[in-house]
Parts: C-alpha cells; structure tokens; sequence
C-alpha cells in the first residue's frame, strides 16, 4: 500500500498543479462557485 | 489550513470553511507528509487545484444524472457547451456559499435547457437578445471575482476579445440553427451568461465586481 502511495500523491499533485494554473487564465469552473485563489496563482504584468 | 489560505482575512470572517476545502485540506496534509519538500506557496496551489475540482464535479456529476434521468441529454448538452464557451473567458459572478451553490447552478443549467425547449424564440428577439448581450460583453467582460481576481491588464483585454469572438459565434450558430430548439437553447444560454457578468447581479449576490482592476489600478479591494 505504502509502495503506491507516493505515485499517488505525485499524480494528485500534478493534477492539482494542472487546474490551478489553468484557472489563472480562464474561467474553466461553469458551475457557480470558486474557492479563493492563491496569491502566487494570480497573474500580474 | 495553510498559510495563504488563512492569511486572507475575509476567509477567516466567513468562518466556516467549505467542505471542498476542508477535503482538499485534508488531502494536501496527506501530499506534505508523503513529499515533504515541497513549499508552502506549492502547496497552497495544490489545495487550490483540489478544492476547486472537488467543489465543482460532483455538481456536474448531479446534473449531467438530472439531465439523463428527465431525458434531456441533447438538449442540456447544448445548453452547457453554450454557457461554459462565454463563460470561460467572461467569466461571471459565483456563488458565495456551497449550500446555495448546487441549487443555483442546477436551475441555471436546467432553466435555460426548458427555456429552449419550451419557448421557440423568432429571428427578431434572437437578434435583439444577441445585441443586449454584445453590448454587456463589450462593457462588463471579463467580470472576476474578489475569489479570483484578473490583475493583468493583458489577460483582460486577452479575454474580452475572447468573449465577443466567442459570442459571435455562437450567434452564427444560433442563426445557422433558427427555427429549431437548439436556436432557442443557446440565445437563452448567452442570456443568462450575460446577466451574470452585469454590475447589478455582483450587487444582488453580494459580491464586488472588477476586484482585479481594483488591484491593478492599486485600489483597495
């Protein structure tokens, strides 16, 4: 169990990564609510 | 929680945390633990990535199942394609609580659906609906939230663009498609989507418009 359990964690991980930094930049969440953006999430220019 | 999220202090004026987040809390604890080396700014997005995934597809899930159960699969399939494209790049106003959020969204999504099915709409109200919108899509689009605000100037004017191409095309479908149900649906979709980005919704629901022209002009948000 301990032996997958880390590939798992990766995965979420890039997962997660993946849909925030497309959030930044989009409005990809049709249904109607957002959690709060991290700071280092939000693009500036 | 992590410390970007409980350094907000509206957050911690709402007081209850969303079960997203409490589970998306939780998650992130068990990812820290496992891959210890990764920074807190890391992990703040990670959380970020799960909450937001987690507060949204379990609504999708209920209402795509909604939709297949009353039999209006095809037509609800439209409706949200419609939606979700001007919603993408408009974006729009959202729910505060999740409590309000999932009764919310499934009227919205199943409202436009029978809307489109119920009333056939003719080429003139098609055309004076389409311009309304155009014209709140010029002015209002993008539309953030204090939850996400749009900072960049850039990726505003990136996105507003975006928004009446967007719109546009779906105008041309809509005409492509007069005279069916599918016309209806989508001229009711942009509709709504557009009322969602107007000042006077943000007002109604409580929240603040232009959160990120406020940031980028260094205003107080």
């Amino acid at each position: 169990m301990k032996r997958f359990l880390k590939p798992l964690m990766i995965l979420i991980s890039t997962l997660a990564l993946f849909i925030a930094s497309t959030s930044t930049t989009a409005c990809f969440w049709w249904a109607i609510r957002e959690p709060k953006m991290p700071e280092s999430l939000i693009k500036r220019d | 929680m992590f410390n970007i999220s409980v350094k907000s202090g509206k957050k911690k004026k709402v007081g209850i945390m969303e079960f997203p987040e409490r589970i998306s809390g939780k998650i992130t604890k068990a990812i820290a633990a496992e891959l210890g080396d990764l920074s807190e700014e890391k992990l703040a997005e990670i959380d970020y990535g799960i909450a937001a995934f987690i507060a949204n597809s379990y609504k999708m899930v209920f209402i795509f199942i909604l939709a297949i159960l009353l039999n209006i699969l095809n037509y609800f399939l439209i409706a949200i394609i419609s939606f979700g494209a001007l919603r993408t790049f408009a974006s729009g106003v959202h729910a505060k609580r999740e409590w309000t959020c999932l009764p919310v969204s499934t009227s919205i999504f199943l409202g436009i659906t029978y809307l489109g099915i119920t009333l056939d709409l003719n080429i003139h109200i098609i055309n004076f609906v389409f311009i309304l919108c155009f014209a709140a899509i010029l002015i209002y689009a993008p539309a953030d939230t204090e939850e996400r605000p749009l900072v960049s100037r850039k990726l505003r004017k990136k996105l507003k663009i975006m928004s009446c191409i967007t719109i546009l095309v779906l105008y041309a479908i809509a005409l492509y498609s007069l005279g069916t149900k599918a016309s209806s649906i989508i001229t009711f979709a942009v509709l709504v989507e557009s009322v969602l980005i107007l000042p006077v919704t943000y007002r109604l629901a409580g929240s603040m418009y232009g959160a990120g022209m406020k940031i980028s002009n260094n205003g107080e948000v």
